[in-house]
Parts: C-alpha cells; structure tokens; sequence
C-alpha cells in the first residue's frame, strides 16, 4: 500500500513559515536580550528543524521505528552536551580549584616574597 | 510481480513498502551517526563559548551576516526544491526531478560560491587561524586574540565540514538527475529519491543552528 505524502500545498505552506522565521531570526539579532538571545536564536533554529523534520523529512507520516530512531539522535546529543557540561559546569565546586583559592594563593606567595622589601 | 517488482525489488525484501521502509529507516541511522559527529563539534563550539564569551562576541563580529541570512535563505529554498522533487518522484514525473534535483544544485553551487567569497575575504583579512593569523582592527580592544582565533578555528573546522558534506550532496545529485532522465523512479519506485533528499535536508538542519550560533551572536 502507498503510503501517504505530504501534499505540495503543505511543502509550500512550510517553505513560507521557514522564510519567516529566517527573516525573524536576522530581525531580533538587530536587538539585545541579554542572556536570552542564545536562546531565542536556538529556539528559532529549534523550530525550523522541527518544520523540516516533521514534513521536509516526512516524519509526520512515518513509522513509529523511524521516529524513535530520529528522536534517539537528538535524545544522545541532549546527553552528550548535558553530561559534558555537568562536568566542565562543576569543575569549580571543589574548593582548591576555585580561581580565587589560587589568586589568594598567588597573593599569600606574593607577600611571602615580598615581605623583606615592604619591611 | 510486475516488471518494476522483478527490476527493482531486491530479493531479501517481500515487497516494496517493505524495500522503501527498510532504506529510509537506514538513512535515519546514518543521520544518526551524522548528528554525532557534527553534535561534537557543536559541543566544543559550547564549551570554548562558555569559556571564552568575550572572544567568541569579537570573532562573531567578523563574519558578515548578510551573506550569512543570504545562505540560510539559498539552502532553505534548495530543501524546499528537494521536498518537491520527491512529491514529483511520488507522483511519477521523473523530468520534474530531474528539473528540481538541477535547481537544487544552483542553489548549492550559489551557496558554496558565498562561501568560497566569505572564506577569500578570511584570508585577506589576517582572520584564518593560523601563523599568519592577525586581529588587525578588533572591536573590542581588551579581547585576547587567541579567543577569537579558537572561534574562527571551529568557524572554520563547522562550515567546512558542512560544506563537505554540500559537495557530496551535489554529487550525488548530478547522478540522481541522470537516473531520474532516464525514468528510473516511479510511483512504485522512489526510496532513493527520498533516501538523498533526507540527506540534503539534514545538511540544511546543520546551517539553521550553524547560522545563529556563528553570525549572529
């Protein structure tokens, strides 16, 4: 049995609300959020995958397998930039390997060193 | 079993939806493995950023954004053509995509040209990382330029890789417009249409976070 198609209407539909969010994306770079234009300019980009995806990649009609597959992709690369940054993220909770602990140590030895001159 | 069946049905397979199933669910395993060798490039493009947010703001600054939003626009209408030339293969009108697959490759050509252009300008500039790598005019006086060579080094390290990936896209192309003259895809038959279209879109997927996470922050 065929299996069913995206039609050209959708294909054309989708290709527009890519274009507008390609014209948003370029738009608000115009402006600053702060912290969050990281996360607006991804969020776009989240979006425009998730049109590609779902009717571009056909995976609004395709089975289960296939989808779980593609989400699988996405779900390692969600753990491959968590785990990474669970650990580059925390790397300063050990006290000695704080910045300050070495710049104090840094200090402690620069006044050692200094000690004669000063006195 | 009609001719088509006996021509294009590989003996391991009971019929073609099975056939058509069994090449797409491929493809999405090797987009897969795709997503994690471009996902740890993207990872250390994360970590330098977190690192090195003043160099990565600098470098970001060198790159021109026009031409950057242009590309974005060339691939998005290059999938846009790819979605419709698999509609065309579904619907058995192979000189249509043959037509669309040349299209395609315009876009694509268009795109690496912008490229080809943006890359020229880097080397004019002092700006490929490098010995002969200068930050001549920075924007910001107090950035340490070995930041932004390490930004430019996975600008350069990301779009390239892309850009690889692009050439091969086209050259497969150029062999799918050959096949699809000559009416090989039908109705019946058109899993490898889709199978190099999911490549192309993929690849596309790759420049929308590319586009953000370089050019415009």
């Amino acid at each position: 049995m065929a299996h069913e198609s995206v039609s050209r209407r959708t294909y054309i539909v989708v290709f527009a609300a890519l274009m507008v969010l390609l014209t948003a994306s370029a738009w608000v770079a115009q402006y600053s959020f702060g912290e969050w234009n990281l996360v607006v300019a991804v969020g776009i980009s989240v979006a425009k995958t998730a049109l590609i995806m779902l009717f571009f990649m056909h995976l609004i009609h395709a089975s289960r397998l296939t989808r779980l597959i593609a989400l699988g992709g996405l779900l390692w690369f969600g753990f491959l930039i968590i785990l990474t940054f669970s650990d580059y993220g925390t790397r300063g909770w050990r006290s000695d390997a704080l910045p300050e602990y070495h710049e104090r140590a840094v200090d402690r030895a620069t006044d050692r060193m200094s000690l004669p001159i000063t006195r | 079993m009609t001719t088509s069946d006996s021509l294009y049905l590989a003996h391991h397979f009971d019929d073609r939806e099975q056939q058509r199933e069994a090449m797409t669910l491929g493809m999405w395993v090797f987009l897969v493995t795709e997503i994690m060798f471009f996902g740890g490039m993207f990872l250390a493009y994360a970590v330098y950023r977190w690192r090195f947010p003043e160099g990565f703001a600098e470098g970001s600054k060198h790159l021109d954004m026009i031409l950057g939003t242009v590309n974005t626009g060339l691939l998005l209408v290059s999938s846009f053509t790819v979605a419709l030339a698999v509609h065309a293969a579904q619907s058995s009108r192979g000189k249509a995509v043959a037509w669309l697959f040349g299209i395609t490759i315009l876009f694509g050509l268009a795109f690496l040209g912008i490229k080809g252009y943006e890359y020229w300008h880097k080397f004019h500039e002092h700006l490929v990382p490098g010995p002969h790598f200068r930050l001549l005019d920075p924007h910001n006086p107090q950035v340490d330029s070995r930041q932004v060579e390490i930004f430019l080094s996975l600008y350069f390290a990301m779009t390239g890789l892309h850009a690889i990936h692009m050439m091969i896209g086209i050259g497969v192309f150029v062999v799918m417009i050959v096949l699809a003259w000559r009416g090989r895809f039908s109705s019946e038959h058109y899993a490898p249409v889709e199978v190099v279209g999911l490549y192309w879109h993929f690849v596309d997927i790759v420049w929308v976070f590319l586009y953000p996470l370089l050019y415009l922050i």
